[in-house]
């Protein structure tokens, strides 16, 4: 553990563009969003505001991106590459749920079979800052799926926690005990009364978050919950806008499709909601999920049923952003609540 | 890792490929012979589909007609419903399309080795399950009786005509055609492709059944599967869903825990029971 004058930060900013292009929460138009560093001083209320509107997501997962360009006619298809080649990024100050659900992206893009390589080499070559959670919000329940608001994170390489005048700093990969070690002339080493700090902060921002944990056998009792009123209730409030997709850290739904101009075009992915009527519909005019009770079955049991029984790990982290941003109210937190029907402090 | 590496690697990319020949089969199919223009082949499984791609309006999934045994190109028979498909219904010989895959499991053949196979297709449903009948006829000696139902709406919609011809000539093949709506050319039976159990006895404890048609159909064959004692593990079937990306990652084809497009799309029934029965219930 080591510490930096919070008024240093520009260093270890500085020190981490070496690796790649730089991300960092940034107030633009009332809205915190990951921007681009541009060598300026960080704005610290971003940083220590709730969380970035939209998750880190599309720094890995674009939200639109070239596949590749052709020029085609009837006799000849030509192909030219029109992947990105773009510099992996460093996301500095991301929240621990938006971390921990990169390992959900992980598992979709780099299972074994297909990996998908540009997402592949953005990752492996990206730097994770977190940054420990002091402004909790209502609608945060990220201890449901066993994630510390203001812990370090497995998928992280830096992990900090702001003391106000300093930020104490751990390394939590090789990679960020490098990057440490680079900046040694910066930082000093945190003693035991700043140590005693990150602990009962880790505690009281733990137990400021208003929320269960997800019962052992919640992917069980949801396999059995197929036919359960539920679905028609949420159904039924549900408007289909797919604005829980657009913002959630997890979900990786995406369409291919493209663009032509005479014989030249390009074929770009982009991402696709669940909640969308056309999204399972096939040419012939069948679609096996008709109407918004299958879709937003699906999309609640996908999270989790189905990913836990396949990856073991939940596909939902509990950043809350769905839920912040419905429009009909829908609320995932609540729904494993009543699922689990067990009390909860609410 | 330089940038066309990276793409030679892109899941994404199709490859060319060149209409070597095609046969209008129907008024809504038209069968294709394809060669890559790199030379190689396709190396596919039965039951296999590829992504067919017409550069400007899309891709579409499309199975495998031909046998792996076929290595002078491969097959595919597509129906014209949707804008990959009416676009690819103006192209002839020496245009081309791009080529994904193979993607998808295949219709497993092996697991009924020594036993009798009953194939059940309802209309398009000949399509994925044309390669494994011509597989099991090309080793025959590995199987007991082979029996194919195959059922259509009307006469004028029966694909395959001379497969069909020759599977009915071969002393080794039983097999039987039925159409939903007769017309005056039509001699055969007339009816759902079920009642045509009931015109062949079968020893269902030693019969692997392969079965691909319409979802409404599913459930009425599988019903007369297990009334004549096919086990579960032994009856196979194929999905149809929208698959975009091929490799278990969009969504689109989700049903239940299965990404059709890789866990299928070809599955034992004793892996989708509990999905399809949830489908009935509704």
């Amino acid at each position: 553990m080591k510490l930096l004058r919070t008024d240093e930060m520009m260093h270890l900013l500085q020190r981490l563009s070496d690796e790649g292009r730089v991300f960092l929460p940034r107030l633009e138009d009332e809205t915190i969003l990951f921007r681009r560093w541009e060598g300026d001083s960080p704005s610290l209320d971003a940083l220590r505001a709730g969380n970035t509107a939209l998750p880190a997501k599309d720094l890995l997962f674009p939200q639109t991106e070239e596949v590749f360009r052709f020029v085609a006619n009837a006799q000849n298809l030509a192909i030219m590459s029109g992947e990105p080649d773009d510099a992996p990024p460093v996301i500095f100050g991301i929240r621990p749920c938006d971390a921990a659900s990169i390992q959900m992206l992980d598992r979709v893009f780099l299972d074994e079979d297909f990996p998908e390589t540009t997402y592949a080499r953005r990752r492996d070559g990206a730097i994770l800052v977190t940054w420990a959670c002091t402004d909790v919000q209502d609608t945060c329940f990220c201890p449901t799926f066993g994630i510390d608001p203001a812990g370090p994170v497995q998928t992280g390489d830096i992990h900090v926690t702001d003391l106000d005048d300093e930020l104490v700093l751990e390394a939590t990969s090789d990679r960020g005990g490098t990057i440490l070690d680079d900046l040694a002339e910066h930082l000093t080493d945190a003693d035991q009364g700043a140590q005693d700090k990150v602990d009962s902060l880790r505690e009281a921002v733990r137990e400021s978050v208003v929320s269960a944990p997800a019962a052992d056998d919640l992917a069980e009792t949801l396999a059995g919950m197929h036919e359960d009123p539920i679905w028609e209730e949420m159904a039924f409030r549900c408007l289909g806008c797919g604005a829980c997709t657009y913002l959630c850290p997890t979900c990786h739904c995406y369409d291919l499709d493209g663009e032509t101009r005479g014989t030249e075009g390009v074929r770009f992915r982009c991402w696709d909601s669940c909640m969308f009527s056309d999204f399972t519909r096939m040419a012939g005019g069948e679609n096996p999920r008709p109407t918004k009770r299958e879709r937003v079955r699906n999309r609640f049991l996908h999270k989790l049923q189905y990913f836990s029984e396949k990856h073991g790990v939940y596909g939902c982290v509990g950043c809350g952003r769905c839920i912040t941003h419905c429009p009909a109210c829908i609320d995932i937190a609540d729904f494993i609540y009543t699922v689990r029907g067990a009390d909860c402090d609410e | 890792m330089t940038r066309s590496e990276h793409h030679a690697k892109s899941l994404y990319v199709p490859e060319s490929a060149e209409i070597v020949d095609r046969k209008t089969m129907t008024n809504d199919e038209t069968w294709y012979h394809l060669r890559f223009k790199s030379g190689r082949t396709l190396g596919h499984e039965p039951g296999q589909f590829v992504q067919v791609s017409i550069p400007g309006v899309g891709e579409a999934p499309i199975s495998i007609t031909s046998p792996p045994s076929m290595t002078d190109g491969f097959e595919l028979c597509i129906r014209h419903v949707g804008n990959v498909t009416n676009a690819i219904r103006q192209l002839g010989k020496g245009n081309v399309v791009g080529i994904r895959g193979p993607f998808g499991t295949s219709f497993d053949l092996a697991a009924v080795r020594g036993y009798d196979i009953l194939f059940v297709a309802g209309g398009l449903g000949l399509v994925p399950l044309r390669p494994v009948i011509h597989t099991a006829l090309e080793e025959r000696d590995q199987y007991g009786r082979i029996i194919i139902f195959y059922g259509t709406r009307s006469p004028d919609t029966v694909l395959y005509r001379e497969d069909l011809k020759k599977w009915q000539s071969d002393p080794s093949v039983d097999c039987h055609i039925t159409v939903d709506l007769a017309d005056d050319t039509w001699r055969g039976h007339v009816g759902l492709v079920t009642e045509l159990f009931h015109l062949v006895s079968m020893d269902g404890e030693n019969t692997g059944a392969f079965i691909c048609g319409p979802d409404i159909m599913f459930r009425f064959v599988l019903a007369e599967a297990r009334a004549i004692g096919i086990s579960d593990d032994m009856v196979f079937l194929s999905l149809e869903r929208r698959m975009k990306c091929g490799v278990g990652k969009c969504g689109h084809c989700q049903e239940g825990p299965f990404f059709v497009c890789r866990d299928g799309p070809c599955f034992s029934y004793d892996q989708l029971q509990e999905t399809l029965q949830r489908e009935w219930t509704e």
